[in-house]
């Protein structure tokens, strides 16, 4: 139980031996029940014509299911037993595995213990029912995982090509100034001073267009983040995923528009500059909506 | 009659105790002998006095 005593106090042990009528409350129960400007602590509240004292009223710490965790009522177990008819009687209970033991595993010992000590045939699935999370926690993990690996692949895609335009556009140059090489190699210049202009010039390039490119991605999107106004709140997830939705089109419209980039480049009808800046973009634009993607999971994995 | 609040009571096995201020913010524990309670406050029977001043848990 993760909750906070706001007023009053938790059971002890006399409540516990003297079978006290006494219970902890939610917050939410609390302010159904009594008026606005009334405490619960020391009234009765009636539960199937009995009434039980309240000693202590709890909010909840869990943040998933804190509403349904404050509407909660709890008793002393003996108190409950012995009040409702309930004596050597158990409905379900919750196992709480040591750490580093398989929630799968331990879920299957539990079961077999059972039906090795109450005689039913351990095939018999009907008998003890049981519900753990791991299932559900594995498969989400697993889908993190999936678009981990799809990021990925599209980012180094996306490099990949980069790199590859790139290592043309020097071909090109090379083979342009095939004449100056020449010069130069008959005036003494050594393969390797060749080669050193060259990629020189390609690093000088490169570095420049990147930056630049950064600098004018992150401008362009923090003036959309400005024009789309303030960031939606915590509680507004279908916004934030519409828009989640039209920044992936955005992109996809994005990617077709990259791989006409790309040809256009081939053909050198666009500049090496405009190029890189193209290609920055999109990598930043991508990495918002990862990162948005991220975030709109994980706003909403407490309430499945 | 001196009654204090249940919930600053620990109560072990048999014995219940409190813990009283010895000196500034120094607390030792005490036996004490606990009798009627009202689910809120719980009667002292012995142990304590109504001067000392005892640890709020």
């Amino acid at each position: 139980m993760t909750m906070r005593i706001d007023a009053g106090r938790s059971f002890d042990a006399f409540d516990e031996q003297q079978r006290r009528k006494v219970a902890i409350i939610g917050a939410r129960v609390e302010s159904q029940l009594f008026g606005k400007d009334e405490r619960a602590l020391r009234h009765d509240v009636t539960i199937n014509g009995m009434s039980f004292q309240v000693i202590g009223v709890f909010h909840s710490l869990s943040n998933g299911n804190q509403q349904q965790e404050e509407e909660k009522i709890y008793l002393p177990n003996d108190t409950l037993r012995y009040a409702f008819n309930q004596v050597g009687w158990v409905g379900n209970f919750v196992v709480l595995p040591k750490p580093g033991v398989q929630a799968r595993v331990a879920e299957e010992d539990v079961k077999r213990y059972l039906a090795n000590k109450y005689r039913v045939n351990p095939d018999d699935k009907g008998v003890f029912g049981s519900f753990n999370l791991q299932n559900e926690y594995d498969k989400i993990q697993g889908l993190f995982t999936g678009i981990k690996m799809f990021s990925w692949v599209v980012a180094i895609g996306t490099i990949l090509a980069g790199a590859i335009g790139v290592g043309n556009i020097m071909l090109i140059v090379v083979k342009e100034r095939t004449r100056e090489i020449g010069l130069r190699k008959a005036l003494g210049a050594t393969p390797a001073s060749i080669v050193l202009m060259v990629m020189q010039e390609s690093v000088f390039i490169t570095a420049i267009a990147g930056y630049a490119g950064l600098v004018v991605g992150t401008l362009v999107i923090q003036a959309i983040a400005t024009m789309l106004g303030p960031r939606p709140s915590m509680l507004n997830v279908n916004s934030a995923e519409s828009q989640l939705q039209t920044s992936k089109i955005n992109l996809a419209n994005q990617a077709a528009d990259l791989e006409r980039y790309q040809k256009l480049f081939a053909q050198h009808l666009i500049s090496e500059t405009d190029f890189n800046q193209f290609t920055m973009n999109f990598n930043v634009q991508k990495e918002a909506v990862g990162s948005a993607e991220n975030a709109g999971h994980q706003r909403r994995r407490p309430d499945d | 009659m001196l009654a204090i609040n249940e919930g600053d009571l620990m109560i072990e096995d048999k014995a219940s105790f409190v813990e009283v201020e010895s000196g500034p913010q120094v607390f030792v524990k005490r036996q004490i002998e606990t009798g009627l309670s009202d689910g809120i406050n719980i009667e002292v029977v012995s142990g304590l006095k109504a001067s000392d001043k005892i640890k709020h848990r």
